[in-house]
């Protein structure tokens, strides 16, 4: 099983909707996944332990080697179906 | 969506206002005097705005979904307003940009990581173009009240 850090500004709204929605399209793909949320700035310390990060905000850090995807287009719909791609295919 | 209320007090016309600081501070003010939020609630909105803005850009007709932290919220809702006349807000996932929002959804959680429900139905408003539109162009609040609660209330 992967698992996935979702994180937005407070860490309690956006990164809601957006677990979801990749949990929805994982299950579709077969793909093993479990979500869970932070806030943005506890990324730092929290993001090496997951196989992946998806953000809602404009999110970089140097020092995190967990890959990170901006998940935005999960809120507004545009690209939405290439970002959830992308997330399949860097767990893989 | 029973466990977040919507109702047509919880609508706000927003006309000559003229900033997002603006906007926020009377959906604020709104969801405080109906007893919805804490007094902690409005500064709250207004430094999270700062740290992580919530304009949420559409290519279109934009949003802004403003929310804090569950411990400022009484009890669970989601306040709208509607500008006619569009304000610049600063960009969810760039926030050195700016967008013109003309919908504001603003949310008052009562709990972390709950309310799918209402969140995806807010999230599916942003996206619905032509309510948006419709939404935007009610002539009242009451009209925009009739659009919007069979889709939020």
């Amino acid at each position: 099983m992967k698992r996935i850090l979702v994180a937005c500004g407070n860490g309690v709204a956006t990164s809601t909707v957006v677990a979801s929605k990749i949990r929805d399209y994982c299950k579709d793909k077969g793909v093993d996944v479990k979500t869970e949320q932070c806030r943005m700035i506890e990324l730092h310390d929290k993001a090496d332990d997951y196989d992946l990060v998806v953000t809602t905000g404009k999110f970089n850090d140097p020092d995190i080697k967990t890959p990170c995807i901006m998940g935005i287009s999960l809120l507004t719909g545009i690209g939405q179906d290439k970002t959830l791609q992308q997330i399949v295919d860097a767990l893989k | 969506m029973a466990d977040v209320d919507f109702n047509a007090d919880l609508v706000v016309m927003l006309d000559g206002v003229s900033s997002y600081q603006e906007a926020e501070s009377i959906l604020a003010k709104r969801l405080l005097d109906l007893g919805y939020v804490k007094v902690s609630y409005p500064q709250a909105i207004a430094d999270r705005e700062v740290t992580y803005p919530t304009g949420i850009y559409v290519e279109g007709l934009n949003a802004a979904m403003p929310h804090c932290d569950v411990s400022n919220v009484n009890k669970a809702a989601v306040c709208v307003g509607i500008l006619r006349d569009p304000v610049d807000w600063r960009r969810m996932d760039d926030p050195d940009s700016t967008c013109k929002v003309s919908l504001v959804t603003m949310l008052a959680l009562k709990e972390a990581h709950a309310h799918l429900d209402m969140l995806q139905k807010v999230v599916s408003l942003i996206q619905d173009q032509d309510l948006m539109k419709k939404v935007v162009s009610a002539d009242s609040k009451e009209g925009a009240y009739e659009l919007l609660k069979d889709y939020l209330a």
